[in-house]
């Protein structure tokens, strides 16, 4: 009786614990149930039908609470079979009232499949509650896929030409301010060049500036400086020689509108006859100046002193009988060129002994004058 | 006084080493009608120890010219021919065995000369064009494991010519550089053809004799040497090789785009030499800026090297020489 007791009591101990057990199931579930009651898993494509490679959007949205991890799959090249991927997903995340978020794919699509309808499979989302897994899948989807409509009755056509653009007068005002815009620049340019080119001029050396004044002014007045300045006297002969024909270089340069300064001495002399020089006396004098020069300065000749002083002579006296002077013009206010000389070679001795005076007695007046 | 005594006594010298440069100069107008510049790039060369390479249209008396020069001293003279399966051993000697003595007994190659003209040098691939440069730079050649000093005056005159370019090996620029000169050959004018038409037409051709010995060469090279060249021309020719690097900085601007690079210091002392043995050649004793720019074109003409920007205008490195004659400014 005890054991039958014993027994019905331990049933009803099973029977209780059973009990707890599902109560304890069912109560696990409602949590399951009722989180799964806050998501939602929404498939849908932008339109329902297409026609055959048109492209269109598929979306794929998902509501959440926030603080549940879900298992949203993500589709790489195709969503199925006919229906393939553009471009990759691209994802946006938005939070919504009562701790909840929106979680949005969305994927471009283009369609080849020409069986009639096509139908997405639900979109399956796993998620964990408290150790429990569970999935939640979205309604399948369809599309109605439409071949290229033929129409046999208007038979084959040529392809398209190319579309003719209407004339507009608006893109004529906009070529007009284009071309303004474009002459601005090239002013601009021309302008900067411009500028450029007259700091690159004021930055050459002395020696390669054209002088404001008359060549013969210049020229005097440096072989004044170079008399008084008594380098020969001093043993320094090669750089009196070096002054003295780069004086005179600059001269025919700047007289004759020759290279004399990059020229060796036999191409001055031939560029200056190719210029219309024929004063053989002259043509003599210089040729004699540069060739001492020469001498000294490459070969180390040292003339005698009556040698120094007799180049510095034959210089006055080339550069007196080839000057032109300038003459300012009193009305208009421009220089005028006026030659002086013609050089045929016509003056005597006498004249070439008055010329050499004159360039003594001139040496102190135009160095003084312009100095 | 000493200086100017010098430079006298240097006039002196170079009159009497000279002479010979009549003689070879009437030897060779005997074969060579006009070529006058051919004929003193040549001169140079000897006078310098300085290589040369001739670059003329077939037809051009290249060959001939330095056949000529070659005949005049009694010198070696050999000519190889470029071609496109020469190897280097054809030119420099190789090592051959002896059953009879069973060693390898040194065979040495045309090199071994005085003269040597290598014709067409741009038909044969590089490794035999190095071969050649190797024994123009050293002065020696290696075979197996002996080196052997080349005969002095050593003079190699290479011809190539600027068409038919297909299937020929152009010389590399590092290379190009070791030649001292590069001449270029032009037609002769209508009254030098006339006299070469007659000249071919007689029963006999000419021929050069020699008039010299290499000794009278090596000891004009001496004097040479001792050509004054003043501070005022050394800085001439660096002032052209500079504005060859730099032209901006003559001034030069529109040329920076169009020279891929510039005379090596190897130009320099080029210019130099070769402008010394100018003055040597026109019996003076110091170097004046004429010599210069008489030398400057051969001299630097293939040490300039262009970019696809001149190439596409046309410019050649001759037309940069002469703006660089034009503006560098003469001491």
């Amino acid at each position: 009786m005890t054991e039958i007791k014993k027994y019905g009591k331990r049933l009803v101990a099973v029977r209780q614990g059973i009990i707890a057990g599902v109560s304890f199931i069912l109560l696990g579930f409602s949590g399951v149930i009722s989180s799964a009651q806050q998501i939602d898993v929404e498939a849908s494509f932008s339109r329902d039908t297409v026609l055959i490679g048109d492209q269109l959007d598929f979306t794929l949205r998902v509501i959440q609470p926030d603080s549940l991890k879900l298992n949203i799959p993500v589709f790489t090249d195709s969503l199925t079979r006919g229906v393939e991927l553009v471009r990759p997903v691209r994802m946006d995340t938005v939070r919504k009232k009562n701790h909840l978020l929106e979680i949005i794919h969305r994927y471009r699509v283009i369609v080849f499949d020409t069986g009639g309808t096509v139908v997405l499979d639900p979109v399956r989302v796993g998620y964990t509650y408290h150790g429990m897994k569970a999935t939640l899948a979205s309604r399948p989807v369809s599309l109605v896929v439409k071949p290229i409509p033929i129409e046999p009755s208007k038979g084959p056509r040529d392809i398209k030409q190319p579309v003719k653009v209407p004339f507009i007068v608006y893109a004529l005002y906009f070529l007009f301010w284009f071309m303004i815009l474009q002459l601005v620049a090239l002013g601009i340019y021309f302008l900067v060049s411009h500028l450029q080119k007259k700091k690159r001029k004021d930055r050459l050396p002395e020696i390669m500036r054209k002088p404001a004044e008359p060549p013969h002014i210049f020229a005097l007045r440096e072989l004044n400086n170079l008399k008084d300045a008594r380098l020969w006297q001093q043993g320094r002969v090669k750089e009196y020689y070096t002054r003295l024909t780069d004086i005179l270089r600059k001269y025919l340069e700047y007289r004759y509108d020759i290279k004399a300064l990059e020229q060796t001495s036999a191409e001055t002399l031939r560029s200056l006859t190719a210029v219309g020089f024929n004063d053989n006396r002259l043509f003599e004098i210089l040729k004699e100046v540069l060739e001492t020069g020469d001498l000294v300065k490459f070969a180390k000749y040292q003339p005698q002193p009556d040698v120094n002083e007799s180049m510095l002579l034959n210089a006055f006296v080339f550069v007196n009988e080839t000057k032109e002077s300038w003459k300012k013009e009193e009305e208009s206010g421009e220089k005028e060129k006026i030659p002086e000389t013609d050089h045929n070679g016509s003056e005597s001795e006498e004249e070439r002994d008055d010329v050499k005076n004159e360039a003594e007695t001139q040496e102190g007046k135009e160095g003084s004058d312009h100095a | 006084m000493n200086e100017q005594t010098d430079i006298r006594e240097l006039n002196e010298r170079i009159r009497k080493e000279s002479a010979f440069i009549d003689l070879i100069n009437m030897e060779m107008q005997k074969v060579i009608i006009g070529q006058h510049h051919l004929v003193d790039s040549l001169l140079i060369g000897l006078l310098s120890g300085g290589h040369i390479l001739l670059e003329g249209l077939p037809g051009l008396a290249k060959t001939l010219a330095i056949r000529t020069l070659a005949d005049s001293i009694d010198a070696g003279f050999n000519r190889i021919q470029f071609t496109p399966d020469l190897l280097p051993a054809d030119l420099i000697g190789t090592m051959v065995y002896s059953p009879k003595s069973e060693v390898f007994n040194v065979k040495k190659g045309p090199v071994f000369t005085n003269f040597v003209l290598a014709d067409e040098i741009n038909r044969s691939p590089a490794k035999v064009q190095s071969a050649l440069l190797e024994a123009m730079q050293e002065r020696q050649v290696t075979i197996g494991q002996e080196t052997f000093k080349l005969d002095e005056p050593f003079l190699v005159l290479a011809t190539q010519n600027p068409i038919e370019q297909e299937g020929t090996y152009p010389l590399p620029e590092a290379q190009v550089d070791r030649f001292m000169l590069k001449v270029l050959i032009d037609y002769p004018d209508q009254e030098e053809e006339r006299l070469i038409i007659r000249e071919n037409l007689q029963k006999s051709f000419p021929n050069a004799s020699p008039v010299i010995r290499t000794d009278d060469i090596l000891r004009a090279r001496e004097v040479v040497k001792d050509v004054y060249m003043d501070e005022k021309i050394e800085k001439y020719i660096l002032d052209i090789v500079f504005a060859t690097r730099y032209p901006e900085r003559f001034n030069l601007e529109r040329f920076k785009p169009m020279i891929n690079y510039g005379g090596s210091p190897r130009a320099s002392i080029n210019l130099a030499t070769a402008a010394k043995a100018f003055a040597f050649i026109k019996r003076r004793g110091y170097v004046i800026p004429e010599d210069i720019r008489a030398v400057c074109y051969d001299v630097m003409r293939h040490r300039i090297g262009l970019t696809y920007e001149a190439e596409a205008e046309n410019i050649t490195s001759e037309d940069i020489l002469t703006a660089i004659l034009d503006t560098v400014e003469v001491p």
